[in-house]
């Protein structure tokens, strides 16, 4: 592209090719939909099996989660350097898993500290929120559909004992995160196997 | 019919623009792939959307080599949306004027 007078309708055509070109960009976002995925899951089915054999004990099988969020500090970090272009709906997405990290966090502090009962259900629940949205924002549907499970799992957990609600945590990141990720890993591979 | 904005009428610099005005920033070589222009001729038209206020540019290093990131700014933007609108009066002049 070389410096040229250029007509009305050559601007035109200037200005599509490029929105054409930024649409034609795709991220990777499976990343942390993986990782968390299978940390939680493992989390969730470890704590179950162990729960008749260590009691209490097996609730720290969770402190795979720091780990989690350590990986996901450096990949952050090594992305964002990486990155040659930052979208606003990455962006937003962004702050949305931020904001839900925190709400996650806020609840892992209070269920520590209080030891008043499981707040399970209201973990299913943010899972929901954050899937749901996101999947509506990138419109891909295995996240919707997953997120829109979460909410019916989250409402069924409140009626189950602990132990249970353990398997359906373990389901909710099944459904909303790992398979979701893993296609949406997939048709990444695929948009960029057809680009070259 | 109102000029068409020179800093815009250009073509790689409604190029660059146009990438940018979609994004929340990019870096040099995304529009440098996007645009397929040389770097140097790249560099320039940067310097002088950059000198009208219409982008702001971040220089910084990531091991030794330079890492340039683009943005663009609200004037810029404003006058991006200027510029089609005033476009459209030169392709549809006659709904333009109705309006």
């Amino acid at each position: 592209m070389e410096e040229k007078h250029i007509s009305p309708s050559e601007s035109l055509a200037i200005i599509q090719e490029m929105v054409e070109k930024t649409k034609q960009h795709y991220s990777d976002d499976s990343f942390y939909f993986i990782l968390w995925g299978w940390l939680t899951f493992s989390a969730a089915l470890g704590h179950y099996l162990l729960l008749p054999v260590l009691h209490e004990a097996s609730a720290l099988v969770w402190l795979l989660m720091p780990l989690g969020g350590i990986i996901s500090l450096v990949y952050g970090m090594k992305q964002s350097r990486e990155q040659k272009v930052k979208t606003h709906l990455e962006t937003h997405i962004g702050y949305l898993w931020k904001a839900l990290g925190l709400a996650m966090l806020v609840l892992v502090v209070s269920t520590v500290l209080i030891h008043n009962g499981t707040l399970l259900p209201v973990f299913i629940l943010l899972y929901a929120i954050g899937t749901f949205t996101t999947g509506c924002f990138i419109e891909f549907k295995p996240l919707i559909i997953g997120g829109a499970l979460c909410f019916a799992l989250s409402l069924l957990s409140f009626f189950l004992k602990e132990n249970a609600q353990l398997l359906m945590i373990a389901l909710s990141v099944l459904v909303s995160y790992l398979i979701p990720g893993h296609a949406l890993k997939n048709k990444f591979k695929r948009r960029m196997n057809e680009g070259t | 019919m109102k000029e068409l904005d020179p800093l815009l009428h250009s073509q790689l610099r409604l190029a660059i623009v146009s990438l940018l005005i979609q994004v929340k920033e990019a870096d040099f070589s995304f529009l440098k792939e996007k645009t397929r222009a040389s770097a140097g001729n790249i560099s320039v038209q940067l310097q002088k959307l950059k000198d009208a206020n219409y982008i702001s540019i971040e220089k910084k290093f990531q091991n030794n080599y330079p890492l340039t990131t683009c943005k663009i700014t609200n004037k810029g933007r404003k006058a991006f949306d200027e510029y089609v609108n005033d476009l459209k009066a030169y392709i549809h002049p006659n709904q333009t004027n109705q309006n």
